[in-house]
């Protein structure tokens, strides 16, 4: 005992909280000393279109901004926008569900209820607060998420964030999540994460097969206009099942929104803490 | 299942990762000695779950960083 003590107060060197970023800052210069432009170092001056901006001087054509709809000079999503600056001010400075809630919101998230025809509509900043917020509220502790293996990373999060038990299949794989679904233990609570399109491989996943789960959340950020609206098949085999999906990206604005048939979604609203945390701006409400 | 024999079945699947042949004791690590980025990773992982009929959670999988660590696991969750 003695002995241990002697150990744990014996002075030792101090630890640099910082040290472990050493070797990425090595990289990094290594790269800028080989002549490589810094790709970490891009800045839009003006932006001419969806599509071209001069960037650090030179005109440029933009491919990696995820603007697929090209909606962002649209002048009715301009109009709107000028107009909600004009009416509310340039944000809430206040959580959605304390005092940051504008008329506009509500209305943007009745419209999208709408157009899904759906029950429920809730409106995040962006496509990450939506997949922290939902997936880490849908499934706590003691729960389990069963996710495609090539997931966004903000669903990643989502699952860290709420403490649940994070089982990957492998890609688009039917029969890796079956098998993983019924070793579940009886009794923990079970969500399935899949994306409609994937990010990084730009595939869709299997949905017709993947989608009689019973909790089922479908991440659609890069699918948004892009796949048909609502698959006839996906429809069919959803009929009665509570599913969630997510929209986002495609719309001028960044806009996460999860929609569903469940009558707790409202309940939902009040326990997404990136929901409570989150200050939107005043121009998301009328994309 | 024994310790010994879990170990023996895993030993077999971890075969065709190891691409170098180096050997395995239990102090031997994943991902500085093995040098198993995250896909083979989860390839390894989905094998051993195939096998033993279990899941590892990757909540699990960030507290096993080496070969004993593993096959303690594994004897532990085929058994329950």
């Amino acid at each position: 005992m003695a002995t241990a003590m002697t150990e744990i107060l014996a002075p030792t060197e101090p630890v640099d909280l910082l040290a472990k970023f050493d070797p990425i800052i090595q990289t990094r210069e290594a790269l800028l000393a080989a002549g490589v432009e810094d790709p970490f170092n891009l800045v839009m001056e003006q932006v001419l279109s969806p599509t071209r901006a001069i960037c650090n001087g030179r005109d440029t054509i933009l491919l990696g901004t995820y603007n697929y709809m090209g909606m962002t000079f649209d002048p009715d999503v301009i109009a709107a926008g000028k107009a909600a600056m004009e009416d509310f001010g340039a944000g809430t400075t206040g959580s959605r569900v304390l005092n940051g809630t504008f008329r506009d919101h509500r209305d943007v998230e009745a419209a999208l209820r709408e157009f899904y025809a759906m029950d429920h509509a809730m409106v995040f900043s962006t496509g990450y607060q939506a997949n922290l917020g939902i997936i880490s509220t849908l499934a706590g502790k003691g729960d389990y998420i069963i996710l495609d293996i090539d997931s966004h990373a903000s669903i990643y999060d989502g699952c860290a964030m709420g403490n649940a038990e994070i089982v990957p299949f492998r890609h688009n794989d039917v029969e890796a999540l079956e098998k993983r679904l019924k070793r579940i233990p009886e009794g923990a609570g079970k969500l399935v994460v899949l994306e409609g399109v994937y990010s990084m491989m730009g595939d869709v996943a299997p949905l017709k097969e993947m989608v009689h789960h019973r909790h089922l959340f479908q991440e659609r950020r890069h699918g948004w206009g892009l796949l048909r609206l609502e698959p006839p098949e996906v429809r069919s085999a959803a009929t009665g099942v509570p599913s969630l999906r997510l929209y986002r990206r495609a719309a001028a604005l960044g806009d996460g929104l999860e929609r569903d048939l469940d009558p707790q979604a409202d309940a939902r609203r009040e326990q997404a803490r990136a929901s409570v945390g989150e200050q939107p701006h005043t121009a998301q409400g009328p994309a | 299942m024994t310790p010994t024999e879990v170990e023996a079945r895993i030993r077999d699947l971890i075969e065709p990762f190891n691409k170098k042949g180096i050997a395995i004791a239990d102090a031997t690590t994943f991902a500085g000695d093995l040098e198993f980025d995250s896909l083979t990773v989860m390839d390894f992982v989905a094998e051993i779950e195939d096998e033993f009929d279990v899941i590892i959670s990757m909540n699990q999988q960030a507290e096993i960083e080496n070969w004993g660590q593993l096959v303690a696991a594994v004897h532990k969750l085929q058994d329950s």
